[in-house]
């Protein structure tokens, strides 16, 4: 063994020894004592958060709109890209953005608007959010408010983690009402087949997701409620040809949740009067084609939407019930904004 | 006796490639290892030098056993030249020259090694293209290098595996000239496998040709170059003549300028025996 | 042991002119040199990088910081923030990014040199992509994204050696020019994406983060953990790197024969350096993800600035294929502030482009 050699050997320890030093660093005494909230989250974590909470971030959409919808809207100082673009309603500007989506989340940024809580759908980064804002004593709590199955849960949660009880009570008397009405009038109908798709072509809808559960609430039931193999959100691609095959007696579009009003409808419309084997469509024939956009029929765990499929599929047994009262109800009272009208976000059988 | 190879056995698999090959190759004499494609000179260079391990037999390198040696003492006894070495990345002829020195120095380089490079480069005539990178370098400047390399290496074998054969004339007698003054002067044992007989019998003080695995003759160009061998090993009609001391083989022709090879050799073979002694060239004798 | 046997007739060395060896020890001293001031470049580097970010940070700020960090103090409740944001996320991130992509990179030389062909890099062999399978098929099997990181590293070292073993015995075994290994490569890489893309497809919503991650580099979710880890890893492995250059140089320079004839053991090195090069690809996958182009571009950058002899080349690699990564974390992370984009995705821009040069330039690269 030459010197030389051997004293690159002896690198190795010293370089160790450098890597892990670590002083004692103590943290100056201050802050005042504040009352905390224990809740238990989506995930089943205790998080404790020191409240009350007057400044959160909250990442992805539909979390937005419950915080808002119990009242809390005000709090939120920071949200993703995302969020932002969906619902431009929401009271912060550009520099409140601190990710584009779900993940790569600027933990500085939202240090520095130094949150009392960080609210998270469970398909985000939150294990990651967690160890990394844990220098920052920022608690990170799971509410996935996209979950129709876990509406009750979720505005519950939301509802202690921003001590807003009384709008969660709100929303959720709100939505068992629209429950109840559907119900109601429900109960002994005819199931109708319906071929649900989300933004983009041929992806439906399989049982586990909150439109299959829609469209059952609806009185309706899923052409593909047999598939199976869907992705985490059990959504798949299907071949064209089962769709033709499986003759749904309505076709619903629903694309991305946008509270700008948008002018797709048409475009959506001539595009699938002109997917190959459609014309034979009865539904697409007889125009039983329905578009929406996912900001309305999508919200308040999709009970709007099962609503709306209501009216379209059971005209007779529905009658009465106007969904667009709903709707303007969940978005001038629960999002506190305006709505143009209801014809820009859902557009039925034969419109 | 420098170089001694004894017995010498080597497999690929179940293929022998060399059979009990035995020679001997004198310090400062320069040995010139003949044969056809796939004959095992190849074979035999690389087994010497280290880069294949022999079945059986010894190599020795003045009376030490070099099977004894650890690799990097081997590689300061025994040099190689392989038939050519393209780097696949860009670096100068003292960079590929201080390859050489690799057996000697432990993490770097000493002054000694450089000394040893310069003296190498300087030896085989690239004084001017040390910084040269070897890509810029023609095919003879770039098989020197390599020579150069084996020389800073130092050893007391050197051993070349065909390096002429990608050459033009001007640079094979180049390079063959200054092995044989490189053995000469240090007394070293260079062994060359080569192709041309010609350029063996005039540059080479021993020739050992190998067939097959087997060495067929060994001794002086005189000695090992004689036609009937030669027809056997290469299939090749030639003749075999003493010119002012020196062997030349040529392929004879017939007067429609034909030259036999291959299977058509055998008929040759019966009518050997009916030629005329007066009209068999001098070296042709048996 | 037996060097009388073998002494030479000729006398010593030549009384050389001292002349042309010391311009080659002066070329020496000029590398290391160039080591040290790549070294110095880094280090301020790596300051300034910490003081890029949404958060204000001067470079008094970090000295502080990293004052107290090492030697201990009384944090000032005003500095508290900052000293969170600099210890916390910013010098791990930045650090990882750095020893991320010295790994890679010396990994690529390693790589490149001992299959003697300068388009060979981790990626391109097909490790990463079965490194990040391994994690993904580990996160799957457990179903479960709090597993611990043992679980995925061990994974993606597992399946990332065995694919390389497989390739480099297939390889051997039918006697492969480096252009079919490649091939190979991409072949191995296109399944190995596919199977994670698989694996995502069936993954339920808890894992499928956890398994999408993994398919782009990030050091996002950096910590000190991952630092110590990773840089443990890469400060073992390079001077055992350095310690067989001159080897390293004489297989990729002279050749498998040749080396031999240099009395270096070629199978052994070449097994254990490609193991340790696939070690290293395989630590950084499982910590960020699958980071392109730098074990490919690193090592090219290196070897134009400081040549192609390895006792240089690897030290000098680490710190290219470092500053390479620094840079490009940086850039995510202000291109569109607040907003972080991966350090994959910002190396692969720059990256991609320097390879299709690389393939356009070296004509007899694929021999």
């Amino acid at each position: 063994m030459t010197a030389a050699r051997r004293s690159a050997l002896l690198a190795v320890p010293v370089a160790a020894m450098t890597l892990a030093a670590c002083g004692e660093v103590t943290p100056e005494a201050g802050g005042a004592e504040a009352q905390t909230i224990t809740v238990t989250d989506d995930q089943d974590r205790e998080v404790t958060i020191e409240g009350p909470v007057d400044r959160a971030v909250v990442i992805n959409s539909y979390g937005n709109e419950f915080v808002r919808a119990i009242g809390a809207g005000d709090t939120v100082v920071g949200v993703d890209r995302t969020s932002l673009d969906r619902l431009p309603y929401l009271p912060v500007e550009d520099d409140a953005i601190v990710a584009e989506g779900l993940d790569q989340l600027n933990y500085e940024a939202i240090a520095e608007l130094d949150p009392d809580v960080v609210v998270l759908p469970r398909n985000a980064v939150w294990q990651e959010a967690e160890q990394q804002l844990s220098g920052f004593d920022i608690p990170v709590v799971v509410a996935t408010a996209w979950d129709a199955h876990a509406v009750e849960e979720t505005v519950t949660l939301l509802g202690e983690v921003f001590g807003a009880q009384e709008g969660a009570q709100e929303v959720l008397d709100f939505e068992s009402e629209i429950r109840s009405v559907l119900d109601e009038r429900l109960a002994d109908v005819e199931p109708r087949s319906v071929y649900l798709e989300t933004v983009d072509p041929y992806l439906t809808v399989l049982p586990g997701s909150g439109f299959h559960d829609m469209i059952e609430d609806a009185g309706g039931t899923n052409v593909f409620a047999d598939a199976s193999g869907g992705d985490a959100q059990e959504e798949l691609t299907v071949d064209p040809a089962e769709v033709v095959l499986r003759e749904p007696e309505l076709v619903l579009h629903e694309f991305e949740p946008s509270a700008e009003p948008n002018d797709r409808f048409a475009a959506v419309r001539d595009d699938l009067a002109s997917r190959p084997g459609w014309g034979g469509l009865d539904a697409v024939a007889e125009d039983r084609v329905a578009v929406a956009n996912g900001w309305a029929t999508s919200a308040l765990g999709k009970s709007i939407g099962a609503l709306y499929l209501a009216t379209w599929l059971h005209p007779e047994e529905m009658a009465g019930v106007d969904p667009d009262s709903y709707l303007e109800r969940w978005v001038t009272e629960f999002q506190d904004t305006e709505l143009t009208s209801a014809d820009d976000y859902v557009q039925g059988p034969g419109a | 006796m420098s170089l001694s190879v004894t017995d010498l056995t080597f497999r690929y698999g179940r293929r022998q490639i060399l059979d009990e090959v035995t020679f001997d190759v004198a310090s400062g004499q320069f040995c010139a290892l003949l044969g056809p494609n796939g004959s095992g000179k190849s074979t035999l260079v690389k087994a010497i030098a280290g880069v294949h391990r022999p079945a059986s037999g010894t190599v020795t390198v003045d009376g030490t056993d070099t099977a004894t040696l650890g690799r990097r003492e081997h590689a300061r006894v025994v040099g190689y030249v392989p038939q050519h070495g393209d780097a696949p990345f860009d670096l100068t002829v003292r960079e590929a020259v201080v390859l050489g020195r690799t057996p000697h120095f432990g993490l770097a380089p000493t002054t000694q090694d450089w000394a040893m490079v310069e003296d190498a480069i300087e030896r085989m005539g690239l004084g001017d293209l040390a910084e040269r990178s070897m890509s810029e370098l023609s095919g003879g400047q770039a098989q020197r290098a390599l020579i150069a390399r084996a020389l800073a290496q130092d050893t007391r074998v050197l051993l070349l595996d065909e390096p002429t054969s990608a050459l033009d004339l001007r640079y094979q007698i180049e390079t063959l000239q200054l092995v044989r003054q490189i053995t000469r002067e240090q007394g070293i044992s260079a062994l060359i496998a080569i192709h041309d007989l010609n350029h063996a019998a005039r540059y080479c003080d021993q020739v050992v040709v190998l067939h097959g695995g087997h060495i067929l003759t060994d001794g002086t160009p005189q000695e090992a170059l004689d036609a009937p061998t030669l027809r056997d090993v290469y299939e090749v009609d030639v003749e075999v003549h003493l010119r002012e001391g020196v062997v030349e083989v040529r392929p004879r022709i017939d007067e429609h300028g034909y030259t036999l090879t291959g299977s058509q050799i055998g008929s040759l073979a019966d009518a050997h025996v009916a030629f005329d002694p007066a009209d068999e060239p001098v070296g042709a004798r048996r | 042991m037996t060097a009388t046997a073998t002494r030479r007739t000729r006398p010593s060395p030549p009384p050389e002119p001292a002349a042309a060896p010391d311009r080659a020890r002066r070329r020496d001293a000029g590398k290391l040199l160039l080591i040290l001031g790549g070294t110095v470049l880094s280090a301020l580097a790596l300051v300034v990088s910490v003081t890029i970010g949404t958060v204000g940070i001067g470079f008094l700020d970090v000295v502080e910081a990293v004052r107290l960090r090492i030697f201990g103090g009384t944090l000032e409740a005003d500095f508290a923030q900052a000293y969170a944001v600099i210890t916390e996320l910013r010098l791990p991130r930045v650090l990882l990014a750095f020893i991320a992509g010295a790994a890679l990179s010396v990994s690529g030389v390693l790589m490149q040199g001992l299959l003697r062909n300068p388009l060979v890099s981790p990626f391109t062999l097909g490790v990463s992509p079965a490194a990040a399978f391994g994690a993904a098929l580990v996160i799957t099997l457990a179903g479960t994204n709090q597993l611990s990181p043992w679980a995925t590293i061990g994974g993606a070292l597992v399946t990332s050696l065995a694919v390389s073993a497989f390739v480099l015995v297939l390889a051997s075994v039918r006697r492969m020019a480096v252009a079919t290994l490649l091939l190979l490569g991409i072949a191995l890489t296109q399944i190995f994406e596919a199977l994670t893309s698989a694996l995502q497809f069936t993954a339920s919503e808890n894992t499928l983060q956890a398994i999408v991650r993994w398919t782009f580099g990030s050091v996002n979710d950096a910590t000190w953990t991952d630092v110590q880890i990773v840089g443990a890893v890469v400060l073992l492995a390079l001077p055992v790197t350095l310690w067989f250059s001159k080897d390293l140089n004489a297989v990729a320079f002279a050749g498998d024969d040749a080396a031999r004839s240099f009395g270096v053991n070629v199978g052994v090195l070449r097994v254990g350096l490609i193991g340790l090069a696939v070690v290293l690809a395989a630590v950084v996958v499982s910590f960020c993800g699958i980071i392109g182009f730098v074990g490919l571009v690193g090592p090219h950058i290196a070897r134009l600035v400081i040549g192609a002899d390895h006792r240089h080349l690897l030290p000098f690699a680490a710190l290219s294929g470092g500053l390479l990564l620094l840079v490009a974390d940086a850039v995510g992370r202000t291109v569109i502030a607040p907003a972080v984009v991966p350090v994959g995705i910002v190396v692969a821009f720059i990256g991609g482009p320097m390879f299709v040069y690389l393939i356009l330039t070296r004509k007899n690269a694929l021999k």
